[in-house]
């Protein structure tokens, strides 16, 4: 019983994590002034821009200025200028 | 009868005498017989040459009048009878003394009277005293001989005079082709005189203005100026030739019989890694041998500092969003920040110097007390006031800290940032360009952003409590203080930026502000001004978040500006009153450090000390060539975040019209190449005139000095094998040096790299 009640909290985490998952096409850019710069990514369908909060996990400090494909979570909500939207790049396409 | 008539005319008498004592009570009327109170002070000093003496005032319950009464110089005065006001009938002269006593003191009894008739006297004596009167005398030539083509005139004028000077042009047949600085008294032509073109009243190539100097009394001077514009032959040849857009295949290079140095400039247009283009080519014709050129790694330059603290850097790369507000387990820290316009000089308070990145909770603070307020600054961008908060660890003299700030330190920080006057300072320089700092609109578009108190703080205070006085981080500004604390709990709620309190007292012996380490912070001031300008102007209100390399350029380009305004070696490293490249071998400024990562991308950002420097280099590259002070403006005024913006600058330019990014990287290597040359400012390649070049904005010259990147130690990086080439990012080749007749050249490249041969005598 127990066991069954794991397994359907984490299918239900990970059905939560799904619905925040976002499909985002755009350059790689860090972004902000020193020393307080992030590495974002800014969707070319919406020019909304977005911090990546795990850059070194696809190795995107090197896509620099590229267009790139990212599956990704969303983590929190922008809160006002400089202070994106963050999130979490769980797929590079 | 008649006693009885009596009785009753003395009874009704009496009757009407008690009824006169006033109703039901029976009280009577005390008369005031209290004189009035004299609060103004007995004795006063005043500048000679103004009629405004004081304004007396006594209290009573009564209206007071007030009037003159007696003394020896009672003539010399009037009286508002009902203000108070006390003025001369005629301004005294310090030097014609008309006081009884001949000795500037002037006695007048003043007296205020109630509305009962008390009356109080009160004698005053007024003591003129004497204020500069003689006029700034200059000390500097009046003929000057500039070539024609150049803006830049001269930065010697120059006059002498007790307080500080400002300099305007106030006449003279051709004064409307002028500009002078009001501040530093740089001169400069407007537009950029041609010799064929006569354009002076006289129509003999020699242009004539009247200079004044005027000083803070209103003294003023003037002086009749000359600027006799020289021919330049522009049939000589030039020294250099550019052969561009080589194309795969081979190239044959006619040098002719003076030996040539021949280098091969490779951009890449890409956004990754070129693949690593091949070139080959005949041996060289001249009898000279050829010389190999390769990196040195080893730069012996004092390293410039990163504006970056680690645990700054950590709370962007690591971020969870800091606003969590959903949390129930989270622990709000919420500091009392007192409300604006409220700092009292030596009030001791908490910042809060670092955050929980994850929550924006202020995880270490420091205690600092309030050492100066500079208030009712008048600026171009409204009144101002500077607060000066210094961390009390790091003050006074036997502080915990390896340098102690004193308050001598404190006011030298103070004025260089802020201070009476306008175009005199950082504040003033710096705004000029970029506008304002902070205003209502940013909360009027974002509420959780800090309403405008048109105050600016500056917190002095040892960044990473690493009490290094070798280096680290010296100084940073965080857009984490623009909020509210409702939105981040560790926001200061100021408008504010943090410079090392230990590099900042980091003197050469005894301590002065023109020491290296001081004036280098004072530096830093401009380039983090322009941070806070950029977040407000760019970032809210044209919510536009600005890619780093731009933003750290133009940060690095405004350092440049204010160079020789501060009197500062700058990120040149030449002597700020030299406006030629200076002398080879110097360890000074950021180009050392350019010159050994001369290949990097220039649009990529990975908070390194040659990221600094790069950008340093490539905004030194627009500022001389695409408009001064003005392309750096258009390149915050838009809402690109990207090169566009740069773009959107340097094409509003005749000189950049239809112009690429990739055009511009590419001029910029070929620039760099030709920075040894001074006869490149006929085209776009001029980094070097072997003088100043000068912009113009307002009241204020900008004044921005040649660059020679072979005068640094270690030289530019010109390789002699080929690479990849990073994207945007430039490749220099050496073919060969001392080379004459026919060079053929052959080379298979990417489609996305462009290659120019640069031809050298």
């Amino acid at each position: 019983m127990k066991k069954i009640l794991i397994a359907l909290t984490l299918l239900g985490f990970i059905g939560c994590a799904q619905d925040n998952v976002m499909e985002l096409e755009g350059r790689v850019a860090v972004k902000g002034s020193s020393p307080h710069t992030y590495l974002s990514i800014k969707d070319s369908k919406s020019q909304k821009s977005y911090k990546i909060q795990n850059p070194v996990k696809f190795d995107l400090m090197k896509k620099q200025n590229q267009t790139v494909k990212v599956k990704a979570v969303l983590i929190k909500e922008a809160i006002g200028p400089g202070f994106p939207a963050v999130i979490e790049v769980v797929e590079v396409k | 009868m008649q006693l009885k008539l009596l009785s009753t005319v003395l009874f009704v008498g009496m009757m009407i005498l008690a009824g006169c004592g006033g109703g039901g009570g029976g009280s009577t009327t005390t008369p005031d017989t209290t004189a009035p109170i004299f609060t103004t002070s007995d004795s006063v000093l005043i500048p000679e040459n103004q009629i405004d003496v004081i304004t007396a005032h006594a209290t009573d319950t009564s209206a007071v009048t007030y009037s003159i009464s007696g003394g020896d110089d009672q003539s010399k005065f009037f009286i508002n009878s009902s203000s108070g006001d006390l003025i001369f009938n005629i301004a005294p002269d310090f030097e014609n003394p008309t006081d009884v006593g001949t000795n500037n003191v002037y006695e007048v009894t003043v007296a205020a009277t109630d509305t009962s008739s008390n009356q109080t006297q009160q004698m005053i004596s007024i003591t003129v005293t004497d204020i500069d009167e003689a006029p700034p005398v200059f000390t500097s030539n009046d003929a000057y001989v500039t070539p024609e083509n150049k803006r830049y005139i001269s930065s010697e004028i120059n006059a002498q005079g007790i307080s500080e000077i400002l300099y305007s042009i106030s006449g003279g047949d051709d004064s409307s082709k002028f500009a002078i600085d009001s501040y530093d008294a740089t001169l400069m032509f407007k537009g950029f005189p041609d010799y064929d073109i006569v354009g002076d009243f006289d129509e003999d190539n020699i242009y004539q203005a009247t200079i004044t100097a005027t000083d803070t009394q209103t003294n003023n001077a003037s002086q009749d100026i000359t600027v006799t514009l020289t021919d330049v032959d522009e049939s000589i040849p030039k020294t250099y030739e550019v052969v561009s857009n080589l194309s795969n295949g081979v190239t044959t290079l006619n040098l002719g019989s003076t030996p040539k140095d021949v280098y091969l400039l490779f951009t890449n247009k890409d956004t990754v890694n070129s693949s690593t283009p091949i070139v080959t080519h005949n041996k060289f014709v001249s009898t000279q041998s050829q010389k190999e050129y390769t990196s040195q790694p080893q730069i012996e330059s004092i390293p410039k500092i990163l504006h970056a603290p680690d645990y700054v850097q950590e709370f962007n790369s690591n971020s969870r969003n800091i606003f969590v507000k959903t949390d129930k387990n989270l622990q709000l820290k919420v500091l009392e920040i007192p409300d604006k316009n409220q700092d009292i000089l030596g009030e001791v308070k908490s910042f809060c110097v670092d955050i929980n990145q994850n929550t924006g909770n202020c995880i270490q603070s420091t205690t600092a007390t309030s050492k100066k307020v500079v208030s009712s600054i008048v600026t171009n961008q409204g009144v101002k006031t500077l607060n000066v908060w210094v961390s009390n660890n790091s003050f006074g003299v036997g502080c915990s800290k390896t340098r102690c700030i004193t308050q001598d330190m404190v006011d030298e920080l103070a004025n260089s940032f802020l201070h009476n006057g306008l175009n005199n300072d950082i504040y003033d320089w710096v705004t000029n360009v970029y506008g304002e700092e902070w205003t209502s609109a940013a909360n009027a578009k974002y509420s959780n952003l800090i309403t405008e108190s048109n105050e600016i703080t500056i917190l002095l205070t040892d960044i990473d409590e690493d009490n290094s006085a070798n280096g680290g981080v010296v100084g940073f500004f965080w857009s984490k203080d623009n909020f509210k604390t409702s939105s981040i709990p560790g926001s200061n709620e100021r408008v504010m930026f943090y410079i090392d309190s230990v590099m900042f007292a980091n003197g050469d012996n005894t301590w002065d502000i023109d020491d290296f380490w001081p004036k280098e912070l004072i530096s830093t001031l401009s380039h983090e001004f322009q941070h806070m300008i950029h977040y407000y102007q760019k970032s809210i209100l044209l919510d536009t978040g600005t890619r780093t390399w731009i933003n750290e350029m133009l940060s690095e380009s405004t350092e440049d500006l204010v160079a020789t305004k501060i009197r500062h070696i700058g990120p040149r490293g030449v002597d700020y009153t030299d406006g030629s490249a200076g002398d080879p071998g110097n360890t000074y400024g950021r180009y050392p450090l350019f010159n050994v990562n001369n290949t990097l991308s220039l649009t990529s950002w990975n908070n390194q000390l040659e990221d600094y420097s790069k950008v340093n280099a490539f905004g030194a590259y627009l500022i001389r060539n695409y408009g001064g002070e003005k392309v750096l403006h258009d390149i915050m005024y838009n809402s690109f975040d990207d090169e566009q913006a740069v773009m959107y600058a340097v094409n509003k330019t005749i000189q950049g019209t239809g112009k690429t990014f990739d055009d511009l990287i590419h001029e910029w290597g070929v620039s760099v190449l030709l920075s040894d040359h001074i006869d490149t400012q006929r085209n776009q390649y001029s980094y070097n005139t072997n003088d100043f070049t000068a912009s113009l904005k307002g009241q204020t010259i900008y004044k921005m000095g040649s660059i020679n990147f072979f005068n640094y130690s270690p030289e530019p990086s010109i390789e002699t094998l080929m690479n990849t080439i990073a994207p945007q990012g430039n490749y220099y080749y050496l073919v060969g040096k001392g080379l004459t007749g026919d060079t053929n050249i052959t080379i298979t490249k990417d489609a996305n790299v462009v290659v120019s041969a640069v031809i050298k005598e």
